[in-house]
């Protein structure tokens, strides 16, 4: 019990990536699919932030107050880049989902097979 | 050594996309075929300087393993086909109705070009996602320019299931990180643990991630609507190199000798059942699309047993692959259709291409596909493993009635009656098609000195 | 003579070699390739595959190591495939499938074979003697065997030779069976083969067994194409005696054959084409309408059966003197046999042709000059190749010359 409970932050996150990633399989609505994805995406970053924090640890810039120690900085430069990453997917996402709404009339994945 | 011009590899492409959209539909593909001749120079210049020692780049000058490094080794000499069957799907897609060639498709290819550049210099993991995500993106957008109907379904599944790889990918990287306290290649490699759970876990993500990017049976679903609804010049651009982007991740996995035998697995199922499914198909591009599923699943074999095998096959598939599905967006042109039967009567040149390209992807000597097919044959036998190397041959077997299934479409059906007068594809579509079938038998000849190269 | 060119997968490369073997079998090609070019166009498609097969079948003769004899004989397989199914008819489409099915798959045991060769002797040129795992060589011979027409592999022969144009029939029966065979000696030129028991099992089987199926095969090129299987044994067979002698007699029997059954399957064509007559049974008067083409069927039957002094009695006698010398009873019975069995198929044409009553009366229609020449050509060579066996330069002296090469 007691290594669950001291990383309670990450069993968190797999949680959440699991939810996310039954939406994507087990969803019938490509709009909820792609909720799905991004709730996945926000356990990952979750993680990788979670991975460089310090208890009382500073923010990693230097200056006259600079005092160690320091929280990791290339995990916030990580996710920093992966949530860009995130948004262009999921415009792009919604681009082809509004194209794919206009020819079928429908975002349903049996309703689809029908149509196709 | 260092050069700038490693760098302008990756900043030629990508700046050069960027310009496109301001510029006329009438100019935009000449740019575009430009700019990625001047990108396939560069490439090859760097691939010379490879012949002394391996180029590396420290951006923005902070050295590694701190710094964002880029490196130009053995598996970078990858951006050379890259560079070319970019440069000739622009011209090929100019006589196609499908608006490849607008100025924002010519914007995609090229951008697409630039992350696939990044993707194989980059020397930290980091680096390697950030690209990672710029060549998928594009990718996802080349399908979607297609106008058939179902494109954007296929594009949003395409991007649904890359999206869950990305997602893997980046989550083994932090673990990675967390691991070993660091992002570069080389200094992870050193700092891996021996063994131990979290070490398994972002291994084995990683392998999960790549080689759901690179297709294999049975995380493959994505791929023949995505391959086979795109754009013909597109098709030859995600068949030829991009799946082959999730190879090179796999090859630059540290620690994967873990996974051995899950690989050797993997691949040979991927292999037989890519074969077995595209022995079923009536399209031509679906064909192709899971002929390159059976690729695929010999390179992920080949990962196990001969890894020089493995990068030597890579870049030859890449080059035929690449010239089948531009012969079939020529047929295709021609017959204004998917339906094909007869095409090949009026095009002897471009049937021609296509069987030589079909002799190369079957891999009989002394072809391009042949000399990565027989290291890898090679290798399975010298590890012990009878049953592998028959399994590639039976899977070649089975390719070859695929492919010789599809000469017989193209030239030896009669054509319907309303498509008489039919004339050879146009000298745009022809040179591309032929310089691709051209040396996807010249990369063969030399094959020996060439698996010499990339095996240094 | 011989050249060593490119690289084509480390340590194997690109190896062309001009001995007396290679020169026999190109000289044949080249011969047997003029026979078959008069007769109607039949478009480019025909032209240039003809020309592309006729080139990887020299290069299948002047191959000068295992790669590049696999790498010619593979490409000539697929080139020869679009000329099989050139008419387009349904029934061709089919037959060259099963063709494609069952090369393939030699071909794929012939690399297999090549591989496990390769990873015990390196690059194998026909020059040297190599010790390999009889896996290898068993691989090998298997692959071999498949375009040699051996039984339970002989499949393709009586679906692909009666389909295909009479040129191609005649081609196919005349070398592309015999590229087989002469991989097979090739392979016995470079390594020991292992106990050949079973190749002279099987090859005995395939000439008594392939012969009677052609005494009850009524379609005229299924019989010959039974008839090819059954007489193209003879070389397996004549291989698994060891013997120089018979040997010999093997390699010259792959050039008297290829002229005998090159020409009857271009009576055949000319046959069809003229008379329309397909089937054994339909030949009646048949000599009578085409005295020329008949007259020369009937000397290149008889020179398949071995009459002497054509050319099928001389490889015939060779192999038995050589059987007889190694003391290889069985296999000299079943030679006898297999002429004996030639007799039957073959003069029951010959005698309804020449003596049953037509079903109709018409004029003498013998074709012009330009498609009968081959045809008199073919029954000339068999006739010289007969009487002037003995004499230098012609293919038994060179025969023999390759023999004594490859030892025994």
């Amino acid at each position: 019990m007691t290594p669950l409970l001291e990383n309670l932050d990450y069993a968190a996150t797999v949680v959440l990536l699991l939810i996310g990633l039954w939406t994507v399989l087990a969803d019938s609505n490509l709009l909820k699919k792609l909720m799905g994805l991004n709730i996945m995406e926000t356990a990952v970053f979750a993680f990788i932030v979670t991975s460089g924090m310090i208890e009382g640890g500073a923010a990693p810039i230097l200056g006259p107050d600079a005092a160690p120690p320091f929280m990791a900085p290339i995990p916030h430069a990580l996710v920093l880049t992966g949530i860009v990453v995130a948004v262009s997917t999921t415009a792009l996402a919604l681009a082809l989902l509004l194209r794919v709404h206009r020819e079928f009339g429908t975002l349903e994945i049996d309703e689809l097979r029908k149509r196709w | 050594m260092t050069t700038h011009w490693l760098p302008a590899l990756v900043a030629i492409p990508i700046a050069g996309g960027v310009l496109v959209p301001t510029m006329s539909r009438r100019w935009a593909p000449a740019w575009g075929f430009g700019v990625l001749i001047a990108t396939l120079g560069v490439a090859l210049f760097l691939t010379g300087l490879l012949r002394e020692d391996t180029v590396s780049y420290a951006v923005g000058g902070w050295p590694p393993p701190y710094g964002i490094e880029l490196r130009f080794d053995v598996l970078s000499t990858f951006a050379v086909p890259i560079a070319l069957v970019a440069a000739l799907a622009v011209p090929f897609a100019t006589h196609s109705n499908e608006p490849v060639t607008t100025p924002e498709g010519v914007a995609v290819i090229l951008v697409g070009t630039g992350g696939m550049m990044g993707f194989v210099v980059a020397a930290d993991f980091f680096t390697l996602f950030v690209f990672l995500e710029v060549l998928s993106i594009s990718a996802y957008g080349m399908v979607a320019m297609s106008e058939e109907r179902g494109a954007g379904l296929a594009a949003f599944r395409y991007l649904l299931m890359g999206t869950v790889a990305s997602i893997v990918i980046l989550l083994s990287v932090g673990l990675l990180y967390t691991l070993t306290g660091s992002l570069n290649m080389a200094d992870v490699g050193q700092r891996l643990p021996d063994g131990g759970l979290p070490l398994h876990l972002a291994i084995g993500g990683l392998a999960a991630g790549f080689l759901l990017k690179a297709a294999v049976f049975p995380l493959h679903v994505w791929l023949p609507d995505a391959h086979a609804t795109a754009p013909s010049a597109v098709s030859a651009i995600l068949s030829g190199l991009i799946v082959k982007m999730g190879i090179i991740g796999l090859l630059r996995t540290p620690g994967l000798e873990h996974l051995h035998e899950l690989l050797i697995w993997v691949g040979a199922a991927s292999l037989l059942a890519g074969a077995l499914f595209a022995l079923v198909q009536d399209d031509l591009k679906r064909m192709l699309a899971y002929s390159t599923v059976s690729n695929i699943g010999l390179v992920v074999l080949g990962l196990a047993v001969d890894r020089t095998g493995a990068t030597v096959h890579i870049l030859n598939h890449a080059i035929i692959k690449a010239s089948l599905f531009l012969a079939a967006g020529a047929f295709i042109h021609r017959a204004g259709s998917r339906r094909i039967e007869g095409t090949g009567r009026s095009m002897p040149l471009t049937t021609s291409a296509f069987a030589v390209g079909g002799i190369a992807a079957i891999g009989i000597p002394p072809t391009g596909g042949f000399t990565g097919k027989w290291m890898i044959v090679l290798g399975a036998l010298e590890a012990g493993r009878w049953g592998f190397a028959v399994m590639i041959l039976l899977g070649a077997v089975i390719l070859a009635l695929c492919y010789a299934r599809f000469v017989v479409v193209v030239a030896f059906r009669p054509s319907p009656a309303d498509r008489e007068g039919t004339s050879e594809a146009p000298l745009v579509m022809l040179v591309p098609i032929f310089v691709l079938a051209a040396l996807s038998v010249g990369v063969g000849i030399i094959g020996g000195p060439f698996a010499a190269f990339v095996g240094k | 003579m011989e050249s060593i060119l490119f690289e084509i997968v480390p340590e194997l490369r690109l190896h062309l070699r001009f001995d007396a073997l290679g020169v026999l079998f190109s000289a044949t090609a080249g011969i047997l390739w003029l026979l078959v070019l008069p007769g109607p166009r039949r478009g480019r498609r025909y032209e240039a595959l003809l020309a592309l097969s006729f080139v990887l079948t020299l290069g299948v003769g002047t191959a000068g190591n295992l790669l590049t004899l696999l790498m010619f004989y593979e490409l000539l397989s697929l080139a020869a495939w679009p000329l099989i199914i050139h008419d387009e008819t349904a029934e061709a489409l089919a037959a060259g499938r099963r063709y494609l099915a069952y090369v393939l798959t030699g071909a794929a045991m012939l690399l297999l074979g090549l591989a496990v060769v390769t990873l015990a002797a390196g690059d194998v040129g026909f020059g040297t003697r190599v010790e390999v795992p009889a896996l290898g060589i068993v691989l090998l011979l298997a692959g071999f065997s498949v375009k040699a027409a051996l039984l339970p592999v002989h499949g393709w022969v009586p679906q692909a030779h009666p389909i295909a144009p009479a040129p191609i029939s005649a081609l196919l029966s005349g070398l592309m069976v015999a590229t087989g065979s002469f991989g097979m000696i090739r392979l016995i030129q470079v390594m020991d083969p292992p106990p050949l028991a079973i190749l002279t099992g099987v090859s005995a089987l395939t000439v008594v067994l392939a012969g009677v199926v052609a005494t009850r095969t009524d379609h005229l090129k299924r019989r010959l194409a039974w008839s090819t299987i059954s007489q193209m044994a003879y070389v397996p067979l004549a291989i698994s005696v060891l013997d120089r002698e018979a040997l010999a007699g093997g390699i010259v029997h792959i050039t008297h054959h290829a002229f005998m059954k090159g020409g009857l399957f271009l009576c055949a064509g000319l046959l069809l084409h003229h008379l329309g007559i397909r089937h054994v049974s339909r030949m009646g008067g048949a000599a009578r309408r085409m005295p020329w083409t008949m007259g020369a069927f009937t000397l290149l039957s008889l020179g398949l059966i071995g009459i002497p002094p054509l050319s099928g009695f001389v490889s015939k006698w060779v192999i038995g003197a050589g059987m007889a010398q190694a003391g290889a009873w069985i296999p000299l019975t079943v030679l006898l046999t297999g002429a004996l069995l030639a007799a039957l198929y073959l003069m029951p044409i010959v005698h309804t042709a020449w003596f049953d009553p037509p079903p109709s009366e018409g004029p003498q229609v013998d074709p012009p000059p330009p498609t009968l020449i081959p045809v008199l050509a073919a029954a000339a060579i068999t006739i010289v190749l007969g009487i002037g066996a003995a004499l230098p330069g012609f293919p038994l002296a060179l025969a023999r010359a390759a023999a004594r090469g490859i030892g025994g």
